[in-house]
């Protein structure tokens, strides 16, 4: 079977995308808390 | 501080709470996501053609005749060792959020407690604190600490999508060298 013309298996794929955009959304979010309380408290990002 | 102690410490409190109740789950989807894909790579992967350059191999093996279910030795491929890389770090915000923000956190929900009933207008609620267990310090502390583990997360995240990217062209480019899809 050619690998090429061979398509990804679906769960594969899912897999990849709930993977990839779990981790950045997580880390996008984590980011955003450290800003918001950072912001809070000191009137800016990091003092 | 621009808010006073207490309406901090309560909107820190929100922060953390509602934050913790999203973070656990999609860090457990996300870390079995990558799970999965690094076993399928060791474990149900399709064994891959044995190459040989195009001059000297007018048979190329396709992977059709090697195709099984059996362990293979995709053990060393970057993608399976990126993807059990995402799979380790990105739930081990748990333990880390334990041992090393719990400290920061019990202190904080202690203030929150503490300035339930405090007048928001008071500003010698804290004249009593001590050095660094302010909330102004404590929180700050916590956003400090919360970057370490915003980036456990960011090496996982990238670990992840250098995975996918890695697998792609790998595959791509076993195809090219086979002389695939012409």
């Amino acid at each position: 079977m050619d690998i090429l013309t061979q398509k990804t298996p679906t769960a594969l794929a899912i897999a990849q995308a709930v993977g990839i955009t779990g981790s950045v959304f997580l880390v996008g979010k984590t980011l955003w808390h450290s800003m918001t309380i950072s912001i809070a408290v000191n009137g800016k990002i990091y003092s | 501080m621009q808010a006073p102690a207490p309406l901090a410490v309560k909107q820190w409190y929100t922060i953390f709470t509602r934050g913790g109740a999203i973070a656990r789950p999609l860090a457990a989807i996300s870390a079995l996501a990558t799970g999965y894909l690094a076993y399928h790579r060791t474990f149900r992967h399709m064994s891959l053609p044995t190459l040989q350059p195009p001059h000297h191999s007018p048979t190329i093996h396709t992977s059709s005749r090697h195709t099984s279910n059996t362990p293979t030795e995709d053990r060393t491929s970057t993608p399976f060792r990126l993807n059990a890389l995402a799979t380790l770090l990105l739930p081990s915000i748990v333990p880390f959020t334990i041992l090393v923000l719990g400290p920061t956190n019990n202190k904080l929900m202690a203030k929150k407690d503490e300035l339930a009933n405090a007048s928001l207008r008071d500003k010698h609620v804290e004249q009593f604190a001590k050095e660094g267990e302010t909330v102004k310090e404590l929180m700050d502390k916590w956003a400090s600490l919360n970057l370490a583990r915003a980036l456990l997360v960011g090496v996982g995240a990238v670990c992840a999508v250098a995975a996918g990217v890695v697998g792609r062209r790998e595959v791509k480019e076993i195809g090219r060298f086979a002389g695939w899809g012409r």
